[in-house]
C-alpha cells in the first residue's frame, strides 16, 4: 500500500505504508482512516522529508541487521547544523522516536565537555544573564563549573 | 563575522523546549548542569531530568565531598541510599552535605514540608570506620529515625541540621559524641516532645539555634571556646554559664512579648554575659507598635523598669544592633539607657527595616511599607539629636533594606556637639 505525502513546498512523495508508519503521527492518521488522500506535512520541507524517508526506509530494510543499521545511522547523522536542526524538528513533528533520539544524541555529543562559552558559540545562544545572576548560578553548583 | 551565522542565529530558538530537554537529559550530569548558565531559557532544563547518573568523574579525590542536592523524598529511598553508599565508599569522605529541600520556597519549607514524605537518613549505611573521617555534616529536609546511630561521629568539626525530624534523646546522644565540634547549627528541628539541651562542648566556637520550638531549655554550660551565638526563639529558655569567650550574640525575638524579651536581654543579660561585646537584637512585631497605641500604664511601667538602677550593665558591649526599630518611646528609652550605662559602647546601629527571619538563614523583607516607616525615622533622628548625650555621633546609613541610623560613639568629649554631626 502506498501513501502520498506532500511537503511544505508542495512536492509529493510516494512511500510504502510500512515505511511511512515509522512516524507515529502518520501511523495514527492511517489508523484513523484519514490517509486516503495526500497527507499534507506543512512543517517539513522536501529536502528534509527526503532525508527522513530515507531513514525510515533503511530502518525497515535493515531491521534485522543491527551492525549495518548502526553504520547507516552514524553516516546519516553527519550533517551540518542547519540540516540537523531541521531533522530534529521534523522527527519531533512526525514523532519518529529513533531519529529524534539519534539527532539529540548528536547535538549532545557536540556539547559534551565544552565550557558554557563554547556552547553558546556553537549554538549561537545569547547570554541574557547579568554578571551578578551568572555568578549566583555558578555558586549554586560550583562543582559543575570547575574544570 | 561568518555569513552563515545569519541562518544559524535563531536555530536553537526554533526548537521547542521538550527537544532541548531531551538533549540535556542525554548529557552527563556535569555538562547538564553547565547548561543552566547558557541563558535564562536554558536555566531550568537540566533540573527536569528524570534519571540522574551520578558520575564519579566529577569528584576530585583530595577532599572528597558527597553532595546530593535535590528535592527528593521517601519515594527515592533506594536511589538516595545508593548515592550515599557510593559517596561513602569512595573512601576518606570529608564532607557530607545532603540537602533535599531543593525547590522548596523558604516560606514553604518549614510550614508545608511534609515530614512523612521525608527521606529517612540511613545511618546504617555509615559504618563507624567510614563515619570517622567525616568532618562536616549537613542534613536538610530528612528524618533521623531513632534507630539511627551516630557513634562514629568522633571527628566531626561542624554539624548543621535544618528541617530535620529527630528525638530529643537522639540529639543529646549525637552531641555527646561530637567532642571535636567547632560549629553547631540546629534549625527548625522537629521533635516529638519538649526537651532540654545541655551544651558543654569544649571546642565549640559557633552555635546557632533557630526556631526549635521544642527545645525548652538551652543550657550553655562549659562551652569555653564559644565565641558566637545566633538565636531565634524564646530567649528565656537560654542560660549561660562558664562561657568566657562568648562576645557576639544575636537574638531574634519571635515571640509576642518581645518588649519583655528585649528588656531582659538589655538589662539582665548584662551580668550573665559580662564579656559581651557585640549584640544584635532583631525584633519582629513589637517594634511596630506605635507610641500612641501602647497603653499609658504599660508604657510608664516599662520606662520605670528601664530607668531602674541596676548593677548588671553590659560593661564590655561595643556594638549594639537594633533591628526593626520603629522609634516608639520604649525603644528610645532603651537606647538612652544603653547609652548611659554601657561605657564601652562604640556604636549603635538602629535599623528600622522591616526584614524578618524566615527560618534557616533566609531573610525576607515585608513588601508593604507602612506610612509611618517613612516618617518615623526622621522623627527618631530629631528626638535622638535632642536627647543623646554629648560625644555621641549620629550617622545616617542607607542600607540594603532601608535606611538606618548609626550612633557612633566617638570620644566622649565636651567639644563634640552632636547637633552638628554630619549625616553620612
Amino acid at each position: 500500500m502506498a501513501l502520498e505525502l506532500k511537503s511544505s513546498d508542495n512536492k509529493i512523495f510516494e512511500v510504502e505504508e510500512l515505511v511511512a508508519v515509522q512516524s507515529e503521527t502518520i501511523k495514527s492518521l492511517v489508523e484513523d482512516g484519514c490517509a486516503d488522500n495526500v497527507i499534507p506535512l506543512p512543517n517539513v520541507d522536501s529536502k528534509t522529508l527526503e532525508l527522513v524517508l530515507d531513514w525510515c526506509k533503511n530502518h525497515v530494510d535493515m531491521k534485522l541487521d543491527e551492525e549495518k543499521l548502526k553504520e547507516y545511522e552514524d553516516k546519516f547523522i553527519e550533517v551540518d547544523q542547519a540540516v540537523l536542526y531541521d531533522l530534529l524538528l521534523a522527527a519531533n513533528y512526525l514523532n519518529i522516536k529513533d531519529l529524534l533520539n539519534r539527532a539529540c544524541q548528536k547535538v549532545a555529543d557536540m556539547l559534551k565537555g565544552k565550557t558554557p562559552e563554547q556552547i553558546r558559540e556553537t549554538l549561537n545562544i545569547v547570554n541574557d544573564f547579568s554578571p551578578e545572576e551568572e555568578e549566583e548560578i555558578r555558586k549554586e553548583n560550583l562543582w559543575a563549573f570547575e574544570e | 563575522m561568518e555569513i552563515t551565522s545569519s541562518k544559524s542565529e535563531d536555530l536553537f530558538l526554533r526548537l521547542p523546549d521538550d527537544i532541548i530537554e531531551s538533549i540535556v537529559f542525554i548529557l552527563p550530569i556535569k555538562d547538564a548542569v553547565k547548561t543552566s548558565i547558557l541563558s535564562k531559557r536554558w536555566q531550568l532544563f537540566w533540573m527536569k531530568t528524570p534519571v540522574l547518573n551520578f558520575d564519579y568523574n566529577l569528584i576530585e579525590s583530595t577532599q572528597l565531598k558527597g553532595v546530593v542536592h535535590f528535592s527528593l523524598g521517601r519515594e527515592f529511598t533506594p536511589q538516595l541510599d545508593q548515592w550515599i553508599t557510593d559517596a561513602v565508599n569512595m573512601g576518606a569522605l570529608h564532607t557530607l552535605d545532603i540537602n533535599l529541600s531543593f525547590g522548596l520556597h523558604p516560606y514553604c519549607e518549614a510550614y508545608y514540608g511534609n515530614h512523612e514524605k521525608f527521606y529517612d537518613f540511613p545511618s546504617r549505611l555509615l559504618p563507624k570506620e567510614k563515619f570517622s573521617t567525616i568532618r562536616h555534616l549537613t542534613l536538610k529536609c530528612c528524618n533521623l529515625t531513632p534507630s539511627c546511630s551516630f557513634d562514629g561521629l568522633v571527628s566531626l568539626r561542624s554539624l548543621a541540621l535544618d528541617i530535620v525530624t529527630l528525638t530529643g534523646s537522639f540529639l543529646k546522644d549525637m552531641l555527646s559524641h561530637g567532642l571535636e565540634l567547632e560549629q553547631l547549627s540546629l534549625k527548625r528541628l522537629r521533635m516529638d516532645r519538649d526537651c532540654k539541651l545541655n551544651i558543654d562542648l569544649s571546642k565549640l566556637k559557633y552555635l546557632a539555634i533557630v526556631d526549635c520550638e521544642r527545645l525548652r531549655g538551652i543550657n550553655i554550660n562549659g562551652a569555653v571556646e564559644l565565641n558566637e551565638f545566633f538565636f531565634a526563639g524564646k530567649h528565656e529558655y537560654c542560660s549561660f554559664k562558664n562561657v568566657p569567650k562568648l562576645v557576639n550574640v544575636s537574638f531574634n525575638c519571635n515571640t509576642d512579648d518581645d518588649y519583655g524579651g528585649v528588656l531582659n536581654v538589655l538589662t539582665k543579660f548584662g551580668h550573665r554575659l559580662p564579656q559581651l561585646e557585640i549584640l544584635n537584637l532583631h525584633g519582629r512585631t513589637p517594634y511596630i507598635v506605635l507610641s500612641d497605641v501602647i497603653p499609658q500604664a504599660f508604657k510608664a511601667d516599662v520606662v520605670r523598669q528601664i530607668r531602674k538602677p541596676t548593677k548588671s550593665n553590659h560593661k564590655n558591649l561595643r556594638i549594639l544592633h537594633l533591628e526593626g526599630f520603629c522609634g516608639n518611646i520604649i525603644e528610645l528609652e532603651l537606647t538612652l539607657h544603653v547609652l548611659k550605662r554601657c561605657k564601652a559602647l562604640e556604636k549603635i546601629v538602629i535599623d528600622p527595616s522591616s526584614k524578618f527571619l524566615f527560618g534557616g538563614d533566609t531573610w525576607g523583607q515585608r513588601e508593604d511599607r507602612k506610612p509611618w516607616e517613612i516618617w518615623k525615622p526622621m522623627e527618631i533622628q530629631r528626638w535622638l539629636s535632642r536627647e543623646i548625650p554629648k560625644g555621641v555621633q549620629l550617622c545616617h546609613q542607607m542600607g540594603i533594606w532601608s535606611s538606618g541610623m548609626i550612633l557612633a560613639l566617638g570620644a566622649r568629649g565636651p567639644e563634640f556637639d552632636s547637633r552638628n554631626a554630619p549625616f553620612i
